[in-house]
Formats: C-alpha cells, sequence, structure tokens
C-alpha cells in the first residue's frame, strides 16, 4: 500500500498545543487501520515517519479486505491526534468470490464433474513476473 | 507501423475474406496521424530508409547471407512509400474507416492520453475528463460516438464504469482475474461477456491466447528463427556507415534494417533466414488454430451458449516488436475465416447484439494487466511520487473550474492549455517508462514540464495574475492535441455526452 502525506507546519503545531505539555514530545506517525465487514476502523499498527510531507510503502496484508490509514501525532503516553485521513483502499482477493479458489468454466454444479474430467480447471491468480516475461503491459 | 497492417487487412477485404476484428485508436494515435507536421516527416523518413536501404545493398553486394536481406528491407520500404503515397493516399484514418464502413472492422477508443485511471480513484473528475476528451477526439476524427473503450492497462476500477457510463460507451474489455474476481462470480469466467452495475458490457480477457503470444518463454515471438528485435544497423554499423542516415545530430538509433534472428537468449546471435521463419509462422499459426478448435469444444461441452475467446494484442505487437506476426496473423485469419471453420471470428458489437438471452450482472474487480495484475507496473518505488503531483493538479483544476463557470478570452484559452497539460502529464506511458528504465530521463521531463506548466497557468489564473500570452501560444502550439477542449469537463455539472447524441 502506498501512503503520501503533506502537512502544514502550522497544523502540526497546533496539534502540538492540543496536546498540552506532552505535544513537544510527539511524533509523527502513520497509523493504519482495517475495515472491519461492519464498516468500523480497527487499529492494527503504527508506523513512524519524519517529516511533514513524505511518501511510504506499506507491505501488506491480508487478502480481500479494506484499509485505511490516518497520518498524526502520538505521545510517548500513547495519545493520538489525527491530522489527515486517507481513502480506504482495497488488497486483492485471493480467489473468486463465493467460490472455491479455482473457478470452474462452465460453473453450473451439473457441470462440474463433466469439466474436471476434461481438465477445464482454471486457477485465476496473480500473474508471477518472470524475467524473460514479454508482459510489458 | 500501421502500413503494413492495412496491407493486410486492404489484400484480405480485396480477396473477400470475411474477417472481423476490433481495433482501438487511441486520441493520440489519431491526432499523430492527422497532424501535418508528423506526416511530413514521415514522408522524409521513408526517402531515408529507402536510402538507407540503398546503401545497404550496395554495401552487402557479394554476400549470399545479408544482401538478400537488404534487398528485403529495401523492397519493404519501397512498398511502404506506395502504400502511403498512393494506396492510402497519407491518410490512414480514411483507410481505418473504410474496414469499419465495409464491416470488417469495429473501431473503439481509449481515454484521451492513455491515462492510468486506476490510480485516479482520488479525482473522479480527472477519470470522467479522460474518458470524454477521449471520446470527443474519436468523433472529431471518426465522425461518430465510440461504443467501446480500451481501458488503458486494462486498468478497472468501479469509478471507471461510472464515467463509461455517463458518457455513453456499451463495452469494454477487462484483464481474466477482473472478470473471475468479479462479484457474484461470472458463471463461465471470461468466456461469456457480462454486465457491470452501471449497464457496461465486459468482455474478459482469455488467458490462453495471451500467454501463447505474450509469454516470453511459451510466446510464439520468442522463437529462434524469428528475427531479433534489437540487433538493428542502427547500433551494428561502422560510425562512417551509419552517419548520413542519422537524425538528431548523429544519436545512433534503430533504423528497422535488422539482420539476425533471435537464435538463442545467451551467445552468437546467428543471420536472419526469412525461409525458415516463414515455416514457423505456418507451424505457429496452425497450432494458434489447433489449440483454439481444442478450447472452443472443451468450452462447448459445458457451456450452454458459444464460447467467446477474448484474444487482444497491442497493434504495435505485429511487425514491430515481432516482425512476423503480420503473416502470423493473416493466416489465423484466413483460417477461421473459411465458411467451414469450427472457430470464427467475430467482433462486440456482433456479440451486443446475439446476446438476446441476458447477461450475467455482476461487480468486477480492480483489476489490471501487467506485473501481478494490481497496479504494480504504473506504482512503486520508482514512479510513485507522480502521484501526489497528478492528485493535487485534478483537485486544483477542479477548484478553478467551479470558479470560472463560462471564462473567456485569455482566461479561456490558459484553462484549456491547463487540462491539456493535465491530461499529457497523466499519461501512463511516463510511469511506465520510469519503471522499465528505458528512456527515464526523458519520462521524467514530460511529466515535469507539463506538471510545472500546468501550474504556471493555475496560479495565474486563481490570482488573477497577468500571463505572457507569448509563453501561452508556445505551450499550445507545443501541444496541438485536442484543439476543441473545454476546460468545464472539470465542472461537476459537465453532462457526459451519451452515444449518438
Amino acid at each position: 500500500m502506498y501512503c503520501y502525506w503533506e502537512l502544514r507546519p502550522e497544523t502540526v503545531e497546533a496539534a502540538r498545543r492540543k496536546l498540552g505539555a506532552d505535544g513537544g514530545k510527539g511524533i509523527l506517525v502513520l497509523r493504519v487501520y482495517r475495515l472491519t465487514p461492519e464498516g468500523s476502523l480497527e487499529w492494527k499498527f503504527d508506523v513512524e515517519i519524519s517529516g511533514q510531507t513524505g511518501e511510504r510503502f506499506i507491505p501488506i496484508f491480508p487478502a480481500g479486505e479494506s484499509w485505511s490509514v490516518e497520518v498524526g501525532l502520538r505521545t510517548p503516553s500513547s495519545k493520538f491526534i489525527p491530522l489527515a485521513r486517507s481513502n480506504v483502499s482495497q488488497t486483492p482477493p485471493a480467489g473468486p468470490i463465493g467460490e472455491e479458489a479455482s473457478i470452474w468454466v462452465g460453473l453450473q454444479p451439473e457441470h462440474r464433474a463433466s469439466a474436471s474430467g476434461l481438465g477445464l480447471k482454471m486457477r485465476i491468480g496473480w500473474r508471477e513476473h518472470s524475467p524473460g516475461s514479454l508482459w510489458g503491459k | 507501423m500501421y502500413l503494413p497492417l492495412l496491407d493486410l487487412f486492404h489484400r484480405l477485404r480485396a480477396e473477400r475474406v470475411s474477417f472481423r476484428i476490433a481495433l482501438s485508436l487511441s486520441p493520440t494515435l489519431l491526432s499523430m496521424l492527422a497532424d501535418p507536421l508528423l506526416k511530413s516527416r514521415y514522408e522524409f523518413h521513408l526517402e531515408n530508409l529507402i536510402r538507407l536501404s540503398d546503401s545497404e545493398c550496395r554495401r552487402t553486394i557479394g554476400s549470399p547471407v545479408f544482401a538478400p536481406l537488404a534487398r528485403m528491407y529495401r523492397e519493404r520500404f519501397l512498398l511502404c512509400r506506395d502504400l502511403w503515397r498512393n494506396r492510402f493516399r497519407t491518410d490512414l484514418i480514411g483507410a481505418f474507416r473504410s474496414f469499419e464502413q465495409t464491416g470488417h472492422m469495429e473501431l473503439i477508443t481509449t481515454a484521451a492520453t492513455h491515462g492510468f485511471l486506476p490510480l485516479m480513484e482520488v479525482s473522479p473528475e480527472a477519470i470522467r475528463a479522460q474518458v470524454e476528451v477521449g471520446c470527443r477526439a474519436f468523433e472529431e476524427f471518426v465522425g461518430r460516438r465510440p461504443d467501446g473503450f480500451w481501458l488503458p492497462e486494462c486498468g478497472y476500477i468501479p469509478a471507471v464504469d461510472q464515467a463509461l457510463a455517463r458518457c455513453g460507451i456499451r463495452y469494454t474489455f477487462l484483464e481474466t482475474h477482473g472478470i473471475a474476481h468479479a462479484d457474484p462470480a461470472p458463471p463461465f469466467g471470461p468466456y461469456a461477456p457480462i454486465q457491470s452495475p452501471g449497464g457496461v458490457v465486459l468482455f474478459g480477457r482469455d488467458p490462453e491466447t495471451a500467454r501463447q503470444v505474450w509469454s516470453g518463454v511459451e510466446g510464439y515471438p520468442g522463437d529462434s528463427w524469428y528475427r531479433d528485435f534489437y540487433r538493428d544497423i542502427g547500433f551494428d554499423l561502422d560510425e562512417e556507415a551509419i552517419r548520413p542516415f542519422l537524425y538528431h545530430g548523429g544519436i545512433r538509433t534503430a533504423t528497422g534494417m535488422k539482420y539476425y534472428r533471435i537464435t538463442s537468449a545467451v551467445g552468437q546471435k546467428e543471420p536472419y533466414d526469412p525461409g525458415q521463419a516463414q515455416r514457423r509462422v505456418q507451424e505457429h499459426a496452425d497450432h494458434f488454430a489447433a489449440e483454439r478448435l481444442r478450447q472452443a469444444r472443451q468450452l462447448s461441452q459445458v457451456m450452454r451458449q458459444p464460447p467467446l475467446i477474448v484474444a487482444m494484442y497491442d497493434a504495435e505487437l505485429f511487425g514491430h516488436w515481432w516482425f512476423e506476426g503480420i503473416p502470423w496473423l493473416e493466416l489465423v485469419i484466413r483460417d477461421m475465416s473459411r465458411p467451414e471453420s469450427p472457430v470464427r471470428l467475430t467482433a462486440p458489437a456482433d456479440i451486443l447484439r446475439a446476446a438476446t438471452a441476458g447477461l450475467h450482472r455482476a461487480s468486477p474487480h480492480l483489476s489490471t494487466w501487467g506485473l501481478r495484475g494490481y497496479n504494480e507496473m504504473w506504482l512503486q518505488e520508482s514512479n510513485a511520487s507522480f502521484y501526489r503531483h497528478l492528485h493535487q493538479a485534478s483537485r486544483r483544476m477542479k477548484e478553478v473550474a467551479a470558479a470560472f463557470p463560462s471564462a473567456d478570452g485569455l482566461t479561456r484559452r490558459l484553462l484549456n492549455q491547463a487540462v491539456r497539460e493535465l491530461l499529457l502529464a497523466q499519461s501512463s506511458d511516463w510511469a511506465f517508462i520510469v519503471a522499465e528504465k528505458t528512456a527515464e530521463d526523458y519520462a521524467r521531463w514530460r511529466f515535469n514540464r507539463h506538471i510545472s506548466r500546468f501550474t504556471r497557468i493555475i496560479e495565474c489564473v486563481s490570482r488573477h495574475e497577468p500571463i505572457d500570452e507569448e509563453w501561452l501560444k508556445q505551450a499550445e502550439k507545443e501541444t496541438p492535441i485536442f484543439p476543441s477542449i473545454d476546460y468545464r469537463i472539470y465542472r461537476e455539472d459537465h453532462p457526459g455526452t451519451p452515444a449518438g447524441s
């Protein structure tokens, strides 16, 4: 997942003041949330960042889930003030939705046995990149 | 590149071969094909190639291996000049249209500057502008609104569906997993079109026909007897021999004259043998046809409707990257156009007309082609920094368009140029070139140039500051694409123009 952010210095300073005595020791973090099936945000982990302008690739995560990120100030006592929130991003699914990991060409249940016999089981997955591949596009 | 392809279609039509294909003509290609400056440069380029091949015929005289190859290229260049000047009279758009008029071809288009739409999700107006400006450009050149739309890099997200529907697009194409991962799962995978929530018909790419042509390991173009793309006399000849034919102050570049075959991945290349290559073309065409028949028979046993195998290829593959691609395509078309052929060529409009039973409705998943199938070629460490600028520029364009509901005079020209610069900055080519490290400096230079000109215009207009009109004239002259663009495409109240209106 790719994140970028730009914060105005006055926005960060205002947040520090709001945090009171702890504010000066606050550090900028990316707070990563998973979106639950009910639509609420579940905090998963923080990524410490430096700079009010920056970018970061965050290696995630389980397939078929929705994620969102806040950039904000976190104090040593774990108080957190969000300063900006990202859009929601989805990770690719592991396989066809509502089916097994493979799809069957001609998915009608009565046809599956014959399809199996014909070797029509087709795995749809993420195409691996091989150095010799012409998959430039 | 398009002349040999058009020549093939012309010969097939003259012989009354009843083929059907769909072809996407991008707005950028249409603009270049119609551009007088590029046409005159092409004339010059053709003459230069003919002079080069003359020189090569003299240089290789007495060589039983290379002299026939030099003559082959000379004949090809002379044929191209004849096609360009006499048969198509420098009007290749007219040539493509004629194939549509005779029912052999279905012309579709793509996004204005081949912008990578999935990464514009945060700016729906940017997606809409890419789609609508592309459709309008197509209409200006071809004379009608497009029914079909090629998604740049096969990139799909739900917001794309809305933009296509709003612009009256009837069908588009997705990478296999976009269909296979749709919700609910389509019963026949990519072998039957489905309908999106917006009502757009979606055709899924067949992975087998893709692999047989595109794979560097299994694909036909990688055959050892085929011509090697990279060994070119532009790089191989002595400086003295090639210098008179080089442009741009003598920088070595590919000329199209290539004397060697692929041979193997490592080691010495052997000279190209057109006879052996032609034999492999026949074998590969036969293999392709046999595989489609096998595939169709297997699918027919489990499907209640005729299976559809959607084979999608870049036009530049045929004759450019894959020298033997055009004779291969000719054999495949001839074979599948036989009245008795069990596998027939068809085009999307035919499928839409025949889909009387209704189509499976499903929401496709985010998908692209290329590295691992989810944006990765166009968003990685090397090129990610482009997107903050593109997103910010789209937001600013939207704000300024909202603030100027009906600008006129110089302000209107400025805002139109701002949209033009933004569209050009959005081209997927820049991120792709940077990722591939092919002409990275040029790609970054182009991107920065468009974004900086865009920013200068927007700052001036928003602050009501004067701008040098000569500077604007120069920017317009450098970017003659989309002469009738209207910046109000970035206004929320801008209506998409439905097909047929």
